[in-house]
Formats: structure tokens, sequence, C-alpha cells
């Protein structure tokens, strides 16, 4: 990709350049979710624009991103060479699709891989730090009743574009073991 | 304060549309962070159909007015009167006797001469609300073209019909000089003929009738900047607002703008107003007094604040 072409799609994902790769996520997800939901920032203009335009923005958006992330890519593939074999973001995102359980472990370390930190996620989905690492840590004890822990969980997978359904019945399955389990000992 | 010509000051206007956004208060308090930083500052209340600065600075409504300027040509610095904070001084629009479509074009740019010879290194103009051709004639003058919206739909749909207005303004001023005034005017009268309906295909069109105007709406769209403060939000996600005007004015208008700051709602500051006391002299450690100071730093910069969106 050539240097004018990084720039623009900074531009269109409206980043400074010098953008890591968690800012470049997080922008990503706020123009996708701007474009193509209602909100009191695009209602207003509702009928001016027509959907063909906001079909191009959004196909523009995901080129932007798209894009970036191959550069990326090119520099995991370089950080490869010189240090441990780590999967490139593309495989990873594979891999996140095809998993099936998604223990706090597992969503740790897609989470990792995504270069994105827990107080990202906390303030985004407003869901205190605390109990995201009791999530991925799985420290059922110190997390809120179920229904609480669910949404927390539905949040997290969410933030990191996961299929939340799949990562939550998954997950829960083994927080309600777990309360069956404590539940018997009472 | 005595205000003598001495160097050019930069003029910052505030306008957006809605009433009750809290224009005046953002101004003042902007007025204020700078002059405790040392610069010399001169709000003038250009809110002809109401101004009422002073309330925000907490000192009796001004004798003297814009009025006299214009009626007895009292000369524009003897009208400048003490805010009650250093380094600042007041400037009061007229109340009864000048209506606000009373002032012609030609004056204005007069009363602007003016006040660009006035002696400061900020004079910050509040302009009340509307989107009348008068207030955005005179928001359309600044060096930085600030507009205070609030997270409510009213608000944010106003802004956007004030940038447009303001946008075509800015191009229809500048076609008096090619001899193509009326352009703009004539296309939106007959913009059924043409198949207009909203300001893209506005621009579009007048894009397209000739090199010459093509070139001069790319070069007013290159050159138009408005500076966004979002005030009176509730939550932290709503800081996102911000952002996501800015978008949309560029996406969908083609319009730039930077988003400088917000301000979180705090009751304390409408008891400020009504007790006639200076919130930021009153709560200079209160968060809402350090988000103005960054939002301030940031319309100095020219930047954008940085938002961990």
């Amino acid at each position: 990709m050539s240097g004018k072409d990084y720039s623009k799609y900074l531009e269109t994902l409206e980043l400074p350049s010098g953008a890591s790769l968690s800012e470049i996520r997080k922008a990503y997800q706020h123009l996708k979710a701007l474009y193509s939901r209602e909100s009191i920032v695009t209602l207003p203009i509702e009928d001016e624009i027509s959907a063909e335009v906001k079909r191009q923005i959004l196909r523009q958006i995901e080129e932007a991103y798209q894009g970036l992330l191959v550069s990326f890519e090119k520099e995991e593939d370089t950080l490869e060479n010189e240090m441990i074999s780590r999967p490139a973001m593309k495989n990873y995102e594979q891999t996140s699709v095809e998993l099936t359980t998604f223990t706090g472990q597992a969503l740790r370390k897609i989470r990792e891989r995504l270069n994105i930190d827990l107080q990202d996620i906390a303030l985004s989905t407003r869901v205190q730090t605390q109990y995201l690492n009791d999530i991925e840590l799985e420290n059922f004890e110190a997390l809120p009743p179920e229904a609480y822990t669910r949404g927390f969980v539905i949040s997290y997978a969410e933030y990191l574009s996961l299929d939340s359904k799949k990562v939550v019945d998954d997950y829960m399955s083994r927080y309600s073991a777990w309360k069956d389990e404590h539940e018997k000992k009472m | 304060m005595k205000a003598i010509n001495e160097r050019s000051p930069e003029i910052w206007t505030i306008g957006g549309g809605k009433g009750g956004t809290g224009k005046s208060f953002v101004l003042s308090s902007v007025g204020i962070c700078l002059a405790l930083q040392g610069k010399t500052v001169i709000l003038i209340d250009a809110d002809l159909g109401g101004a009422n600065l002073h309330t925000f600075l907490g000192i009796n409504k001004p004798r003297i007015s814009l009025t006299d300027f214009f009626e007895k040509k009292v000369p524009l610095p003897d009208l400048v009167v003490d805010s009650g904070i250093k380094n600042m001084g007041l400037l009061i629009g007229a109340i009864h006797s000048l209506s606000p479509d009373g002032i012609k074009y030609t004056q204005k740019l007069k009363l602007f001469r003016h006040i660009k010879k006035l002696n400061a290194d900020y004079i910050l103009i509040d302009l009340g609300a509307g989107a009348h051709f008068n207030t955005i004639d005179t928001f359309l003058l600044a060096d930085k073209m600030i507009v205070v919206i609030i997270p409510e739909i009213i608000a944010i749909e106003n802004l956007y019909f004030f940038l447009k207005n303001a946008f075509f303004r800015h191009v229809i001023n500048s076609l008096g000089g090619h001899g193509l005034r009326d352009v703009v005017q004539n296309a939106w009268k007959n913009r059924e003929e043409h198949d207009i309906k909203n300001f893209n295909q506005l621009i579009d069109y007048l894009k397209g009738l000739s090199k010459t105007m093509e070139n001069i709406i790319n070069t007013k769209l290159s050159d138009f900047r408005v500076y966004i403060i979002l005030n009176r939000i509730n939550t932290s996600q709503e800081i996102m607002i911000g952002n996501s005007v800015k978008s949309i004015c560029k996406k969908y208008f083609g319009l730039n703008s930077s988003y400088v700051g917000y301000i979180e709602f705090d009751a304390v500051i409408s008891r400020c107003i009504n007790k006639r006391q200076s919130y930021m002299q009153a709560y200079p450690a209160s968060r809402c007094a350090k988000e103005i100071e960054r939002l301030t730093e940031n319309l100095l910069e020219g930047r954008d604040i940085h938002t961990t969106l």
C-alpha cells in the first residue's frame, strides 16, 4: 500500500497520522455505527441523504479499515520474523470465527491480539475494569448476579466484534455449572 | 480599560442556530480563561435582540452601547466598559433602539473595521440565536467561527441548518466580486426546474455551471471551518456526539470542522447565572472549569480534542 493510500484511509476514518491499531478499530466501529444506525446526529438529515450515498460512505469506511489492517499485518509479519511466530491478524479473526469455546482465557487472548486495553472496553461499555478482569479470570465469585454478568459478557464480546450470542452461551454454561456447584455446598 | 489601536486582534464569533445552548455562558467563560492567561480580551454582545452578557459576568447593564456608535458616532474604544475581570472589557449591543434588521451590510462592515482596530489580543463576539443572514454575515467575518450545541436533536438539526446557510452566505459574499452575486439565489429560486432538493444537490449544480464556479465553491469549502463545542452533556458516551457531528458535516456536506471540546452538565452553572456570579471565578477548580480551560487551549491551537472514543 502506498503512503498516499495510507493517508487517505486515515482521513476516511478521521484519524491523525500515527494512529494505533486500537484507535483504528475504535474509529471504524464508531463510524460504522454512525452511518448504519439512526441517532440524534443523523435523524435531522435523514431525508436529505440518499441510501446510495450512505452505502458509498460505508463502503469507503470498510475499504479504509481493511486497507489499514493490511498495513498492520505487514508490520506483524516483520515482527514475526524477528521474534516469536505469531499468527497474522487475519488468521486470528478467522480463528475467532471458528472458535466455539470462549473461556475467559480465550477471550483475553483475542483481546490482546487486537491490541485492546480493558480500560478501552470499560470506557465504551460502562462495565467496570475490575469486572472485565474477573470475566477473563473466570473469577465467578467476584462477578455480580447472573443477569448482570450475562450483560457484561455480551458487551465485552460485542466490543471485540465477536458473535456475542455464541460467546455468552458458552461462557454462561461454565458460570451456571459453578453456580450449581456453589449452591450445593451452601 | 483603555482600548486604542495598536495591532489587529483575533476575532472569534459564537453562533449556532438554536437559543439556549449556552452560547453566552461558553463565550464569557472562554473570555475569562483567556484573560486569566494574561491575554487582553474584549467581549462584544451582538445579540441585538437580547443582550445579556453582563449578567454572566455579574455586572450591571452598561449604559453605553453600540447604538451610541451608530447614532452618536461615539468612537468604539470609548464604549468598552470594565467587565469586572482583569484584562477583559465588555461592549454591548443595543437593546431597544436598534432592531436586529436595522443595520445594513455596509454599516456592519464599518463596525467590523472599527472592531478590528480595538486594542486587544482577542475579541469574542456573541451572536445570539438564529440563522438570519445578518447574524450569519457577522459570524463569517471572524477569524474563528465557533458553534455551541447540546446533545439534543433540535440543537443538532438547527446547527446543520445554520452551517448550510452560513456556507452559502460565504459563497454569495465572495461572488459579488465576480459579478455572480445572484447565481446561488437564482439556482435556489428555480430549484424545481433544476431538480435541486437539498444542500448537496445545490452544491453539485453550482459546481456544474462553470469551471470558475467550481473553483470558487472548492476554495470556499476549503477555507470554511467551524469549531464545535458540545455543551451540557450528561454521560461520557455523549462526548462522542461531537465526533459524530463533525463526521456528518464532512462526509455528508463536505464542510470542515474541529471538535474542540465538551462541557458536562452542572446544575451549579444555572445557579451562578441566577445569582449573577461568574462560574469560572466562583468554581475555578470544578470539572466544568477544567473542561472549559481545555477547550480554550484547543481553540487557541486550532486543534481537536483527543477523545478516546
